[in-house]
């Protein structure tokens, strides 16, 4: 085969996994070669316009603090922004933004293209090779040329053996018509990999001419617009907002799906892969929950440049006559005219537990793995691991330890801790439910949380840490002086309360305590507070948060340390379980086949119970001594 | 399981010595010695002195206690640790530890105090090695125990408590992760009030822990004999000695084959076989229902028999039935003559006789002192295991009630719901450990198989 150029790390794939990870090997000095499928499709948004959302804005603000790109795309092409759950918490405040698609798409290329180290080149990668000591050297692709490569980063998403279904019609192709990658897919399992099969679906767009918005309720964005990314400044970012409408479906909608449901891959036994739950069809909510006489369906521009609308909420696999008859029962899309039809998309995945927590192979050393080959879902989840899988690329070139974040520092900690320590066997979406320590893992402390980490991988500068370690310090000892800070019982003060609906107080009483009531806060108290420093609005709430849900703070704190305890506990590589006297047979198998690397991931890992963690502590300060 | 926080155990054989202690390490344990112990001098112990006591819970005496401080890392586990030396037997031990769970210790696993001392490097590892096995045998108890002990009602209560607190958490979750969704949204209303029901659901299990189930574990003997030879008046005079202290025992079941009564401050449970109907039978003088029920279940047999009578057929056929359990013979009726050969007869059974005379409580004594003489010489095998996995059951209780209290206080404060729900993760978990699960996916599968959610 003819060799064509040598790199330090190769990226398989240009999705939000793969520019992630192209854009922090490159910053950190390697050498990096692209490949995509279509260079058109370079951070494409397959399905749904937008970016964040619950938890996965969480993402997004944590892949900006560590120094990754998502957040700063996202600010320069968002149409509509909201920050969601305003009133339900400070852990659960959500950014997200509408994308105009085609911009987003072409602004991240942009940026790819003015990255110094970085290369890109159209083409399908159709082999990984390895030496004879288990080392990637490089891949191959579909014209025949071996790529040389110290390490290679694959970001496939669901192009592996993909195929589209859409009722009775099965298309062997990629996501939106693009090619399948199916000699990928053979390599992989050649090279001892156990592949998955998952499937995932997108609805049909819709063209916005055809649709009467009057009967549909409009849904507008926030009037101040909150950037992601920690140095967008906000004011450059305000815009006007474009609307989205709710929509609902209704007996007729049922009806027509009902009807043909024998028509549908997803209950004709068509469909082999596993789908996920948080993302059922239409069809599947339809016969899942039957009593329900209607379902939410948001509509949502695919950007600014097109009538396209995404028609949120009716993923679909029905055949194009149902698709039509369906989405035309909703009130004000009587007329409406498809401009593609909604699929579902079957695709090859690993099993995500052979991976090491840095991302990379355990059995093959240089090459990682990040997004929907995990076996993950959505563009944030992928995009976060792209980010990790880049950094640790590059450092495993350099022959540095991995970057890895713990499930008490990060959304993305939990993401790839969940991925490889309990393997997944649906598509995995990240959601706050899973972070255990989840009040202390907001969007707004992301900066305060992972900058540092950014710093010590190379991605984040100086002049950055320093500015975040001073507002660090500042809230230090601004929520030090303001829990001394006693108020006086006065006239005004008692006004204040009473106007907020709060009980007044007849004696002096600590600045604290009248913040954590729900009605008040830091900030409402400040004319009282006569030697408060002045401070920038951000600064100024996390005080707030501090003072207010100290005691509940303090508890997670609390059981981090706990949960710390049992991380630091490292295991030794190649650590023979079967030779531990006192492991049950299962947690041995378990064990052996996880390998974790520190017993806090194996008292994770399910069959492992915690009287096989009290027998594995004690053979591990055993050995030592022994 | 973390290696420095503070721990607690009872460290003596339950019920088998004069002295209990209650032993606890880590740093909460001076602490938690300063709070539960007041001293007569007046002053805390130092390091390695022993100062004399009171036991103290709030305003009430719990036991006259010794009280030893060891500084670490010069004791055993390398930690502070201090110990309760106080009154063998149950009672005084089980209050004191759980006083000291309450003032912030965890209940120790099995061997969890020798596995400190090995990770502190107190031991050497061959000692290490037979922790390894003994924390292996143990557990394997401790689990059978969970789940066998833990059988019918109480167990499934403690799951639909658990199932609901499941179920809320669900409802709150799903409008934290899926706000689009409005129509799921759970006010602070719902929240106080689903609280509450779990709330009250636990606070009557905790009740019924106490009177029922605990005393429950106490020794459990049987009273067999043919007819007519005074099992109901030995009951009558077991019970009647003890008459003030069943009084005050809450709750204590009342129906006619058994009664409770403390005896070196273990509780017995006296299970009497008498009021079967008089047969040539054996099986049928024993009666093949309850009374055998009763024999299976008893730790140990006290068998009667009327010295005025001797040894008959009737009391062979009886000792047949009950011979493979422990026994005690109690040679009632001794106002009355004995029957020659009576002795040489007992002698052939092999059991140790008290004679005595129901009637007027002569012997009466020395029937007690010889049952509790068999328990703590280990004749009698009650499992202190059993009355340790009942206490941590309880521990798990009072912690998911704590849990629940808290989101109470929460949601009548109108605190956010994403705050509220670290409270009924804590609680969930605490129930979990009960009945011996912990499962961490439970609430992604409980939100999509409630809700309709998602893209």
């Amino acid at each position: 085969m003819r060799e064509s150029g040598s790199w330090d790390a190769i990226v398989v794939g240009g999705g939000h996994a793969g520019c992630e990870a192209a854009l922090a090997a490159s910053r950190l000095g390697m050498k990096v070669l692209m490949f995509a499928i279509s260079l058109d499709s370079i951070a494409m948004m397959p399905c749904n316009p937008n970016i964040g959302g619950t938890s996965k804005g969480h993402l997004v603000r944590e892949i900006d603090a560590l120094g990754g790109e998502m957040g700063k795309n996202i600010d320069k092409t968002f149409i509509q922004s909201r920050m969601l759950n305003t009133s339900k918490g400070p852990a659960m405040l959500s950014l997200r933004a509408q994308a105009d698609k085609a911009a987003y798409s072409r602004s991240m290329r942009q940026v790819l293209e003015s990255e110094e180290n970085l290369a890109i080149r159209q083409s399908e990668v159709t082999a990984v090779r390895v030496d004879d000591t288990g080392k990637v050297i490089g891949v191959e692709t579909e014209y025949g040329a071996f790529h040389r490569a110290r390490a290679v980063v694959l970001c496939c998403g669901t192009y592996l053996a993909s195929r589209c279904l859409c009722g009775e019609t099965i298309i062997e192709s990629g996501p939106n018509g693009l090619r399948t990658a199916k000699a990928l897919s053979g390599c992989l399992r050649e090279l001892g990999f156990r592949l998955q099969r998952f499937k995932t679906g997108t609805p049909a767009r819709i063209d916005g001419s055809t649709i009467d918005y009057s009967k549909m309720i409009p849904q507008y964005g926030d009037e101040w617009q909150t950037p992601f990314s920690f140095s967008t400044d906000p004011g450059s970012i305000q815009r006007e907002q474009v609307l989205c409408y709710l929509a609902y479906t209704n007996e007729a909608t049922h009806e027509a799906i009902r009807r043909s449901l024998d028509r549908s891959p997803m209950y004709s036994g068509a469909i082999k892969g596993t789908g996920a739950r948080y993302c059922p069809s239409i069809e599947d909510k339809v016969v899942r929950f039957a009593d329900k006489p209607r379902h939410q369906v948001f509509i949502e521009p695919e950007g600014e440049s097109t009538n396209e609308m995404y028609v949120s909420g009716m993923s679909t696999s029905m055949p194009e006559d149902v698709q039509e008859e369906m989405y035309r029962s909703l009130s004000g899309m009587e007329s409406c005219r498809l401009t593609r039809n909604g699929y579902a998309i079957e695709y090859d995945c690993l099993d995500s537990t052979e991976l090491r927590l840095s991302l990379e192979s355990r059995k093959w050393s240089g090459l990682f793995c990040a997004g929907q080959i995990n076996g993950s879902s959505g563009y944030e989840e992928a995009a976060a691991q792209g980010l990790v899988a880049g950094i640790n690329a590059a450092r495993w070139i350099l022959g540095k330890e991995p970057i890895i974040i713990k499930r008490s520092e990060g959304y993305i900690g939990v993401l790839i801790d969940d991925l490889i320590t309990k393997g997944t066997s649906e598509p995995y979406r990240m959601m706050t439910s899973r972070a255990e320590y989840r009040l202390l893992l907001r969007q707004d402390n992301a900066d305060l949380r992972l900058t540092e980490l950014g710093h010590e991988a190379g991605l984040v500068t100086e002049e950055r840490l320093i500015k975040v370690e001073e507002k660090k310090n500042l809230i230090e000892k601004e929520t030090a002086r303001a829990k001394k800070k006693a108020l006086s019982p006065s006239v005004e003060l008692n006004a204040l309360l009473a106007e907020r609906g709060s009980t007044p107080v007849a004696t002096g009483i600590f600045l604290s305590d009248l913040a954590k009531r729900p009605e008040l806060s830091y900030q409402i108290l400040a004319p009282f507070d006569s030697d408060r420093p002045s401070l920038d609005p951000d600064t100024a709430e996390q005080v707030n948060i501090q003072l207010k849900y100290e005691g509940y703070i303090k508890r997670q704190m609390d059981q981090v340390e706990q949960f710390k305890k049992l991380e630091g506990k490292v295991i030794p590589e190649g650590l023979d379980y079967n030779c531990i006297k006192g492991l049950r047979v299962e947690a041995r198998q378990k064990l052996s086949s996880s390998r974790p690397a520190s017993v806090g991931q194996a008292s994770r890992i399910s069959g492992v119970s915690p009287a096989d963690i009290s027998v594995l502590v004690y053979f591990i300060a055993n050995m030592g001594k022994a | 399981m973390p290696i420095d926080d503070t721990i607690a155990a009872i460290s003596t054989p339950i019920g088998r010595g004069g002295i209990g202690i209650v032993r606890v390490s880590g740093p909460l344990a001076k602490n938690i010695a300063e709070k539960a112990f007041v001293s007569k001098s007046g002053k805390e112990p130092g390091h390695f002195q022993l100062r004399y006591g009171q036991v103290m819970d709030g305003g009430n005496v719990l036991d006259e206690a010794l009280l030893s401080f060891m500084e670490g890392p010069h004791s055993y586990t390398a930690q502070d640790m201090v110990e309760f030396s106080c009154h063998g037997g149950f009672a005084s031990v089980r209050s004191i530890l759980e006083l000291v769970v309450r003032l912030g210790a965890r209940l120790a696993e099995p061997g969890e105090f020798t596995k400190r001392a090995y990770l502190n490097g107190r031991i050497d590892l061959s000692q290490a090695e037979a922790v390894l096995e003994l924390i292996d045998a143990k557990t394997k108890h401790a689990q059978l125990g969970a789940s066998g002990r833990l059988s019918g009602s109480l167990s499934r209560k403690v799951k639909s408590s658990r199932d609901r607190i499941l179920g809320l958490q669900a409802r709150i979750e799903v409008s934290l992760d899926f706000p689009e969704y409005d129509d799921e949204a759970v006010s602070s209303e719902d929240i106080l009030e689903a609280c509450l029901d779990v709330r009250k659901d636990l606070g009557s299990l905790i009740e019924s822990f106490d009177r029922g189930r605990l005393l429950d574990e106490g020794l459990k003997v049987a009273i067999a004999g043919r007819p007519n030879v005074g099992k109901s008046s030995l009951l009558n005079a077991l019970v009647n000695e003890d008459r003030a202290i069943v009084a005050d025992l809450p709750g204590t079941t009342r129906d006619v084959l058994s009664e409770f009564i403390h005896l070196g401050g273990m509780p017995l449970k006296i299970m009497d076989t008498a009021g079967i109907r008089q047969s040539r039978d054996a099986v049928e003088l024993l009666g093949v229902g309850k009374s055998m029920q009763a024999v299976r279940d008893a730790d140990l047999v006290l068998y009667v028999v009327d010295s005025s009578m001797g040894i008959t057929d009737d009391d062979r056929r009886v000792w047949e039935l009950v011979k493979a359990k422990p026994a005690l013979g109690a040679a009632n009726k001794s106002d009355l003559d004995v029957k020659p050969g009576f002795l040489e007869a007992c002698a052939e059974i092999g059991i140790r006789f008290i004679s005595m005379n129901a009637k007027d409580g002569e012997g009466l004594g020395e029937l007690k002192d010889a049952i509790q003489e068999m328990f703590f010489t280990g004749g009698i095998e009650a499992g202190a295991d059993e009355v340790f996995v009942n206490i941590r059951q309880k521990a798990g209780l009072d912690k998911a009630l704590k849990s629940v209290d808290a989101a109470v206080a929460g949601a009548r404060a109108n605190v956010s719901p994403d705050l509220i729900s670290i409270d009924l993760a804590d609680a969930y978990k605490s129930l979990g450990l009960i009945i011996g699960e912990e499962a961490s996916d439970d609430l992604v599968d409980k939100i999509f198989a409630d809700f309709c959610v998602g893209k």
